[in-house]
């Protein structure tokens, strides 16, 4: 087991590893790429270039520029090239956006998941479980960027019921602070609730069917004890997996849309825009930080079925 | 030498009306009626996109000028009034205008005495050339405008001396020497990447956050780089001739275009740096008539270029064709009205802009593409296949799409590509892809013509790697033209320039123009829209003169 | 299970449930319906609306109820819809293409990409999963890092990324030469971006299916192991496949579309649905048709596959049913 683990530690370092290597290297092959000609403005003169390349080390080798890069982000120190702000100061005093964002979103998406999960399962083949699943599935078949405009502009702007995008510090005015994200998680939780409400549903009737199951029946309890005692407990465990692991997936930049379309100004957001300018330090730093959530809980979610299925760790 | 052209950043374009004329103009006179009077002190929110640096020697953006000219008084300075007389130099930091002798060579200027930065240190003579130092070996975006000054093409460090500046701390005398004369030199030490900031606290590299003090009708905090800052009165500060502004504070905020729009239109914030979007403006236009106004400032051109060096625009028929066919309205719609068309190439309000008749038919009116075809088979190059280039910024991919549709239409076959709009410049300017017709605009750092031209279309232009000169013109009589006029009195030789632009448009039709555009002045209920808009050529919006109504 | 008739292949049996399925079928229906409208783009084109996709000229006139209307007002408003053959669902941006043509070849644009991306993720998972899967060892290990890879990459920062460097000229890989304005751009990268999302659940059945029976006995038998792969593991990966495909191309539709909408999907001047409700958000204001209608469009199409899908899935897992058959 102990060699199952150090494999898969190291595994995820070599993927993010590699992972750091690819963004870097797009950056560097991408055509107009060079950051020495946008911080010279529009006309460069060749030694204005060739000073700015020598202050920011543009001029030595790509090895080496890959070397220094990741040698800031790991001591906190990269700035990036187009505003020159400390990038890792920036996730810092973006993530609380993002992290609230993700897991307000989470919690609403989960809520509502196991509400219709059971309801569609209890009433199973029924007009009830057609009608929810289909209600459900709509949410799935938005473009969060499209449902997220609409509702910015019809309840936000036009209806006035909500504010029109932006995002107010828990600490400034907790109710605000709800009141601004309300229309955000709306519409990211969306985008999960028939799916996990379709996989919660068929995790019922699975388990449904199961010994266990039929003994409690035979013991007299009612089918709604049954349903939350037995059944519901079992169901959820591999959609809480699941739920870690799309969680780690909209902090690693799944939410970024959604930041967009709502003004949020999150790490999705800040990544958006540094992208856009190709603004490769934050662009780097923030690839890095969000697939680290989403491999680190891929590791973790190996590592606890490797525990409990013994034939995982052979293969 | 030349100029780099100050960027409109991010966000997009729409707009309205063309009105051809500076708006609404009243400037100091607060008389004028229904202006709601002039009220001193008050708060007010800005939305922005916010500057992209905050050392005034590392930005490029109007939205960093806008703010930091209110922090930063260079050695002399632009007026604070509405209009066209925006763009006259008065002193700032100095006692006087420049005293200019050997040969447009030498500029003598004198500090005004006992001035104290807003972090109370003395300003002193040699902090300029601290400035010009850090400017050039920074590689600031605006260097090449001090490159005249002898010796600066030498310097490594900041620890080395430029020859061509002495200055004298006890006298608070300055001594510039160039190389050879430059009538831009005046604006270039008008502007705020030439402003001295204390040499203690200006480091030899970017200074952020906090960047240098100043001194200015404002000091600035900047309580985060990237989300906001504040704007708050200087009362130490006194200097003839320029406004002690009348706002008490200033907060600016970033936030998205849409958002910024809806915001001032509800008042949630008092005015926004940037310009209304896709249709808002049309809306806000329609909405709130005396809250919004449009100028075409600062002065800019919007054209196409015809890459010279290659077909089919290396025929000069080909060239005169696509001039021939534009119809500026179809332009007007795309750019939501706020386009003033126009068939010369030195934009309104710049020196050297002379209305005249266009030989390409009426500026405003519709394109000639039965002249157009027959110029184009003329040229022999009919069948041929043309790629136009675009940028992906708002309304950009449709004036792409509508030059497309046109090229298509006298005869060629027709391809568009669009480019994201952070990569475009650096490769329309490379010889090497050959892009043969493409949109680019122009915004005037100051309204000198040279600013435009040296850029544009010199051959000088060609040798810095992207090149502004994207029509690829190596023309030696413009050469040559060009380099004499810029040693002479702008105003003295301004039928000089528009010979230039009748050579350039009308003669060898090097590049296609099309239009100005308007910017927008958009206020919230409680701002004084009608007399304190600020709008300015050089500033865009003058924040020394936002009030609120009374 | 119960009451199912013995003597029917498992393919049968799903088809004869996914039958009983009416609200699953409708959508399917509901799905082929626009699909088949968005085929028929150029009956619209050329005989209703008398304008091609990429066509329009915004100084041009349309006559309603015997009115002529500018298509494009002074201030850059396009008209809104005049429930005639031309400009029917009204003009789609300031240079005066039809929406309702651009939104059919839109349709079609988003369909083929979705399509092709969701064949080429099925094809490289497949041959991906089953490699893993059924050789282990270090080969697994390589391709399962290589699926983390992707796995963990943030998909819209990929896209605009690779999207910036395709913008400008294209790639060319010798004999595959991809053009900046061909539609293979965003096709591969939405299939790449998906192989995991396939490759893993192939890997996971391919580990279980290589230690049954049949496959032993095939290996006893002295198959190579490169026919044991395609002639005896691959047929028993049809359902996964069948089940999985259409979700992958309702995603691959939706990831269309966040390329179109950051504007690195399909190039214009041909539409795709996600750039049209691009174009469409910023006009909200005066013209509300023209984010919302390639919306519904695109939720339609997408949401008849996502429901249809969901019936293939219960149709094929049996299980999920059991209510029903009790």
């Amino acid at each position: 087991m102990a060699r199952f683990i150090i494999r898969r530690l190291l595994a995820m370092v070599l993927v993010l590893f590699a992972i750091s290597v690819i963004t870097f290297l797009i950056f560097q092959v991408i055509p107009g790429g060079d950051p020495a000609v946008r911080l010279a403005g529009k006309q460069p003169m060749p030694d204005q270039l060739a000073r700015i390349r020598a202050q920011y080390g543009f001029d030595k080798p790509i090895l080496v520029q890959y070397a220094r890069t990741m040698k800031e982000i790991f001591t906190g120190n990269i700035t990036s090239y187009s505003t020159q702000i400390n990038v890792v100061d920036e996730i810092k005093q973006d993530f609380p956006r993002t992290l609230w964002l993700a897991l307000g979103a989470a919690l609403m998406w989960m809520g509502f998941a196991v509400a219709f999960g059971l309801y569609t399962a209890m009433r199973a083949g029924a007009i009830g479980d057609r009608v929810i699943t289909v209600i459900a599935l709509v949410g799935v078949s938005m473009p969060v960027f499209w449902i997220g405009a609409l509702m910015n502009y019809y309840l936000g702007f036009k209806a006035g019921i909500f504010p029109n995008g932006g995002y107010v510090i828990f600490g400034q005015s907790p109710t605000d602070w709800i009141y601004h994200l309300l229309m955000p998680w709306t519409a990211l939780s969306l985008l999960f609730i028939g799916i996990y409400s379709r996989l919660l549903r068929s995790n019922l009737l699975d388990t449904i069917n199961e010994d266990y199951v039929r003994t409690a029946r035979a013991k007299g309890l009612t089918e709604r004890q049954i349903l939350t005692r037995h059944v519901l407990r079992n169901s959820l465990i591999p959609i809480v997996t699941l739920w870690g692991l799309d969680f780690g997936a909209v902090l690693g930049g799944g939410a970024i849309l959604t930041e967009v379309v709502f003004d949020l100004q999150g790490v999705g957001q800040y990544a958006y825009e540094s992208v856009k300018q190709l603004d490769v330090p934050p662009v780097l730093t923030i690839t890095m930080f969000g697939a680290f959530f989403i491999v680190v809980l891929n590791t973790f979610v190996d590592i606890v079925y490797a525990f409990l299925d013994p034939r995982i760790r052979v293969s | 030498m030349r100029g780099i052209g100050r960027a409109l950043a991010v966000t997009g374009v729409a707009g309205a009306l063309s009105a051809g004329v500076i708006a609404c103009g009243s400037g100091t006179d607060s008389s004028s009626s229904g202006g709601g009077g002039k009220k001193t002190g008050g708060s007010i929110r800005i939305g922005s996109v916010l500057p992209d640096k905050y050392d005034p020697t590392q930005n490029q953006t109007i939205q960093a000028y806008q703010a930091n000219q209110t922090v930063y008084t260079p050695l002399t300075t632009f007026k604070h009034v509405q209009g066209k007389g925006g763009a006259t130099i008065i002193p700032g930091l100095a006692e006087a205008l420049p005293k200019v002798s050997n040969g447009g060579k030498t500029y003598k200027l004198k500090l005004r005495s006992g001035l104290k930065y807003s972090d109370g240190s003395p300003v002193k003579a040699s902090d300029f050339e601290n400035t010009i130092k850090r400017l050039v070996v920074t590689g600031g975006p605006f260097s090449s405008f001090v490159n005249p000054i002898v010796g600066v093409d030498k310097l490594k460090s900041c620890k080395d001396d430029v020859k061509g500046i002495v200055t004298d701390d006890k006298t608070g005398d300055i001594t510039i020497n160039l190389s050879q004369a430059d009538t831009k030199f005046p604006f270039a030490i008008s502007e705020t990447w030439t402003a001295p900031t204390p040499a203690d606290k200006s480091p030899c590299k970017g200074q952020e956050n906090p960047p240098p003090p100043g001194y200015g009708a404002y000091t600035w905090k900047i309580q985060n780089p990237s989300r906001q800052f504040t704007l708050t009165k200087n009362t130490d500060f006194n200097l003839p001739g320029i406004p002690k502004g009348n706002v008490a504070k200033m907060t600016v905020v970033k936030s998205s275009v849409e958002k910024m729009t809806q915001d001032v239109e509800t008042g949630k914030l008092d005015f926004m740096t940037e310009d209304p979007t896709g249709d808002q403006l049309p809306e806000v236009r329609r909405r709130y008539k005396d809250r919004i106004s449009l100028a075409p400032t600062p002065p800019n051109i919007y054209y196409f270029f015809l890459n010279v060096t290659v077909p089919p625009f290396n025929k000069i028929e080909a060239r005169k064709a696509v001039n021939y066919a534009i119809d500026s309205r179809a332009l007007q719609r795309i750019f939501s009205g706020r386009l003033d068309p126009t068939c010369n190439f030195i934009p309104k309000n710049v020196i050297g802009h002379k209305d005249g008749s266009c030989p390409y038919g009426d500026a405003a009116g519709a394109g000639d593409i039965a002249m157009a075809r027959k110029l184009v088979k003329q040229s022999g190059t009919a069948g041929q296949t043309v790629t136009m280039w675009t940028n992906s910024k708002s309304p950009r991919p449709d004036i792409g799409e509508y030059m497309r549709t046109l090229l298509k239409k006298i005869g060629y076959k027709a391809k568009l590509k669009t480019l994201d709009q952070q990569v475009y410049f650096d490769q329309v300017g490379q010889k090497r892809n050959k892009a043969q017709i493409g949109f680019t605009d122009w915004f005037m750092d100051f309204p000198h013509p040279s600013d435009l031209l040296e850029p544009s279309v010199a051959g000088a232009a060609l040798e810095s790697s992207p090149t502004f000169n994207t029509s690829f013109v190596n023309d030696a009589t413009l050469n040559k033209k060009i380099d004499d006029l810029v040693k002479q009195d702008p105003e003295k030789v301004a039928d000089q320039y528009a010979d230039l632009d009748k050579y350039i448009v009308q003669d060898k039709a090097y590049l296609a123009p099309y239009g100005t555009e308007q910017s927008t002045s958009f206020f919230s209920e409680r701002m004084n829209a009608k007399e304190c808009a600020g709008v300015h050529p050089v500033y865009k919006n003058d924040f020394l003169q936002f009030c609120l109504k009374k | 299970m119960g009451t199912e008739p013995n003597g029917l292949g498992p393919g049968r049996l799903a088809l004869r449930r996914l039958r009983r399925n009416r609200s699953a079928l409708a959508f399917g229906v509901l799905f082929m319906v626009i699909v088949a409208l968005c085929v028929a783009a150029p009956i619209w084109s050329h005989h209703f609306a008398h304008i091609g996709p990429t066509a329009g000229d915004n100084l041009s006139q349309v006559t309603v109820d015997g009115k002529k209307k500018d298509v494009v007002s002074p201030d850059g408003v396009p008209i809104g819809p005049t429930w005639q053959g031309r400009y029917f669902l009204g003009a789609a941006d300031g240079n005066g293409k039809d929406l309702a043509v651009r939104l059919l070849y839109g349709g079609r644009n988003s369909l083929l990409i979705g399509v092709g991306a969701a064949l080429i993720t099925t094809v490289v998972a497949l041959i991906l999963g089953i490699l893993a899967g059924f050789l282990r060892g270090a080969v697994d290990g390589v391709i399962s890092r290589m699926m983390d890879i992707v796995w963990a990459f943030p998909v819209i920062l990929l896209g605009i990324a690779l999207g910036t460097a395709f913008a400008l000229g294209g790639v060319n890989l010798g004999v595959l030469t991809i053009g900046q304005d061909s539609k293979w751009v965003p096709i591969l990268i939405i299939a790449i971006v998906y192989v995991p999302y396939m490759g893993r659940p192939i890997r996971g059945q391919v580990l279980g299916l290589r230690e049954r029976e049949f496959v032993e006995a095939a290996r006893a038998q002295g198959m190579r192991p490169l026919r044991l792969m395609f002639s005896e593991i691959l047929p028993n990966l049809s359902s996964t496949v069948i089940v999985f495909f259409p979700l992958m191309v309702a995603n691959a539709i939706l990831l269309e579309a966040a390329l179109g909408f950051v504007g690195v999907g399909v190039r214009p001047p041909e539409p795709s649905w996600g750039t049209l409700i691009g174009v469409g958000v910023e006009r909200i204001q005066t013209g509300p048709h023209l984010a919302i209608v390639p919306g519904v469009m695109l939720v339609l199409a997408v949401l008849g596959l996502n429901v249809f899908g969901d019936g293939v899935r219960d149709a094929f897992d049996p299980r999920s049913t059991i209510r029903e058959e009790r």
